[in-house]
């Protein structure tokens, strides 16, 4: 499990995922991730397109990422979830907690609005 | 490699490694089996929760358990079962985790087991010999049977040993979850849980999650929601208002009864989403309806599976099918009390016609006249009659009558007054006044107890064969043609007098006449002179002279043939309205 982060125009900073988003990547993302999303107030945009996979643990992950920037005021969105991946968070009911966009420009706007 | 069958085993022992070790050696074999991208993440996604759950809960002790995983590849099917020896755990006793409306209250609990059950085609749990075995089952991609096409597995629970909760229900994350954890919004949308008969005694958290994603639908006019043939995809709930079912179309103005009514509460559709044929049925919404539909999918993998409602199912469609037993009992019945009245209508028929003298020629002992008669009736049973016997051996007592009204009250009355006619002419009686008291009594009979107002017109007359004295009587009734020998048609002066019926107390006058060999009189009804074409205009007297003037010399037969075929011909294809009913005598007088 890789991540990276880079700041965009407009103070949108993107969190690029790459990898599988099960026991084992949760366990490696935990911190980063906590860290990148929860420390501080931003507009956070987390692109999917590179995680293959994603498990109930995983979600637990992403969830807590977004709820810690909520806790601070700003906001988290996701965009680029491969097929599979958006199912999984679908069933899971992700969609309904967090805005999940189709792509970067949909997820700027979404983080603008 | 592309086995049809295969088998592959794996033993993991619990610890946190065991996760990631199953979710390897699925991807290996999907790839290996060419499973295809979506099954083998279904196959890792399942694996990884179902070993989760294992390694975090199943085990109270520090020893090392082994954890069982089978995949079993067969041509049409892929199975994966993970067995364990740990504490009895069914995932299926485990409620539908409910989705949490924010993100503070987010809890995952029940979200492993939740996305086992949804990216698995068939979940089945059984306990044996002290562990717990899943076993999981989707349809194999790419494959085709022998018929060409693969049959789909059923999405939803297959098969369950055991269906009571084990408790502690396990959590991943410990936190409760609670129906509060919904909108006031979304409660109010999904108040009506609790007032559908589907969902009765069936705990409040585990369908909600799944209604809140039914559209529901409103009609503030009446709609047709299915029609015959029509493919149906949705159960639909009565939210408020009312359907209504009806078996033949509802816009040919059927009388109002015939349908069967879907209350609040009920549901429709079941039936064609059950068997996959199109509705049998219309099923109309009427104004202010409102209705959840659920879709197929959702009704047979995630509602149907739940034990409560699968038994109000079975409750609401064996009350549906009572109730169109009870509603197909009643129309046989009523056809068959249609049936008995019809037939009853045809016996009265038969025994109707078999009162009157239907012989042709009436007499034909008797050469000293011609006498012939017809009746063609409008409907079953009529109410014209006529009469035609000798009381003793030279007079001829004829009468023809109208009862006024149609059907059977009528017919009865023709047969009172047809049987009092003939047992107070049969009566020995002096020649003097014997006529007068026929009238007079069939008018006292029928105007006493007269309590339905029926009346009949009559023209009753005794012709004394020997010398051609003809003397009648008449009531009311159509005056007859007298066709003299040589001289064109004329209606036979008669004393008027009323019809029968109406006052018990008339003098009944008489008339009478001298018949010359020769001479032809024509009883009729007023179906003859009032038979009616299509225009509305009347046969009327004018006509049926004309007709009889043409039958100057002809006998009594022909005579109701020519009338008879005049009618036919001026009223051509409208319908016959009253009985037309025709006596005609000649007489010849002695050689």
């Amino acid at each position: 499990m890789k991540m990276d982060s880079q700041q965009l125009d407009g103070g949108i900073t993107l969190i690029r995922l790459d990898g599988r988003l099960d026991i084992e990547g949760a366990q490696t993302l935990d911190q980063p991730f906590t860290y990148a999303t929860s420390t501080h107030p931003a507009k956070i945009a987390v692109d999917l397109s590179g995680v293959s996979f994603v498990a109930s643990i995983g979600i637990r992950t992403l969830l807590s990422g977004a709820r810690g920037q909520a806790s601070r005021g700003g906001k988290l969105v996701m965009f680029g979830a491969q097929p599979m991946v958006q199912r999984v968070l679908n069933t899971a009911g992700v969609d309904q907690l967090l805005t999940l966009c189709p792509d970067l420009e949909a997820a700027c706007k979404a983080l603008a609005g | 490699m592309h086995s049809a069958h295969a088998r592959r085993s794996l033993r993991l022992i619990n610890d946190s490694g065991a996760i990631s070790a199953a979710s390897a050696w699925l991807r290996t074999l999907g790839d290996s089996f060419e499973l295809g991208s979506e099954l083998t993440f279904r196959l890792d996604l399942c694996a990884s929760e179902l070993v989760a759950n294992i390694v975090n809960y199943a085990f109270e002790d520090e020893a090392p358990h082994t954890i069982a995983l089978d995949l079993i590849l067969e041509p049409q099917s892929v199975k994966l079962a993970v067995s364990d020896d740990g504490r009895e755990f069914d995932p299926l006793g485990l409620p539908d985790p409910v989705a949490p409306a924010t993100l503070e209250q987010a809890s995952l609990g029940g979200l492993g087991v939740h996305l086992v059950r949804q990216f698995a085609d068939q979940v089945s749990y059984e306990r044996v010999s002290g562990r717990n075995q899943v076993t999981l089952a989707w349809t194999r991609p790419g494959r085709s049977g022998p018929a060409g096409g693969r049959a789909p597995i059923r999405r939803g629970v297959e098969r369950r040993r055991r269906q009571s909760l084990t408790f502690p229900l396990l959590r991943s994350d410990g936190t409760q979850v609670a129906a509060s954890q919904r909108s006031g919004q979304e409660r109010r949308a999904l108040g009506f849980i609790s007032r559908i008969e589907l969902f009765r005694d069936v705990p409040y958290a585990l369908i909600e999650g799944l209604l809140a994603h039914c559209p529901q639908r409103d009609y503030p006019d009446e709609y047709v929601v299915l029609a015959p043939g029509v493919p149906n995809e949705n159960v639909a709930l009565v939210l408020a208002g009312r359907l209504r079912v009806h078996l033949d179309s509802p816009h040919t103005g059927e009388p109002a009864g015939d349908f069967m009514s879907i209350m609040v509460g009920e549901c429709a559709g079941e039936l064609s989403i059950i068997d996959g044929e199109p509705a049998s049925a219309w099923v109309i919404a009427e104004p202010g309806t409102r209705l959840l539909m659920i879709d197929a999918n959702t009704f047979f993998s995630e509602l149907l599976p739940l034990p409560r409602v699968a038994r109000n199912l079975l409750g609401m469609m064996a009350a549906r099918m009572r109730q169109s037993n009870n509603q197909a009992i009643e129309r046989m019945r009523n056809s068959m009390l249609l049936e008995r009245l019809q037939s009853e209508m045809r016996t009265a028929q038969d025994i109707q016609a078999g009162m009157l003298p239907m012989r042709s020629p009436l007499f034909p002992e008797h050469t000293e006249i011609e006498c012939e008669a017809s009746i063609q009736q409008a409907r079953e049973v009529g109410g014209d009659f006529f009469d035609a016997f000798f009381i003793d051996e030279k007079r001829l007592f004829v009468a023809i009558g109208d009862v006024c009204g149609k059907g059977m009250p009528a017919a009865l009355l023709m047969m009172r007054t047809l049987t009092t006619l003939r047992s107070e002419a049969g009566r020995k009686q002096g020649q003097k006044g014997h006529l007068e008291r026929v009238m007079e009594r069939i008018n006292r009979k029928l105007a006493l107890n007269n309590d339905r107002l029926l009346f009949a017109s009559l023209f009753i007359g005794l012709l004394d064969t020997g010398n051609g004295n003809f003397r009648f009587a008449n009531a009311g009734h159509m005056r007859p043609v007298l066709l003299r020998k040589g001289e064109s048609a004329t209606l036979l002066k008669v004393p008027r007098n009323p019809i029968a019926g109406i006052d018990p107390a008339i003098d009944y006058a008489l008339g009478e006449t001298k018949l010359g060999r020769g001479d032809l009189l024509l009883l009729y009804t007023d179906g003859v002179t009032e038979a009616e074409n299509s225009r509305a205009e009347q046969f009327g007297e004018a006509q049926l002279l004309a007709t009889m003037n043409a039958q100057s010399g002809g006998s009594a037969g022909s005579a109701i043939a020519a009338v008879r075929g005049a009618t036919r011909a001026f009223c051509a294809s409208h319908p016959q309205a009253d009985d037309i009913t025709l006596l005609a005598l000649k007489y010849l007088g002695n050689a």
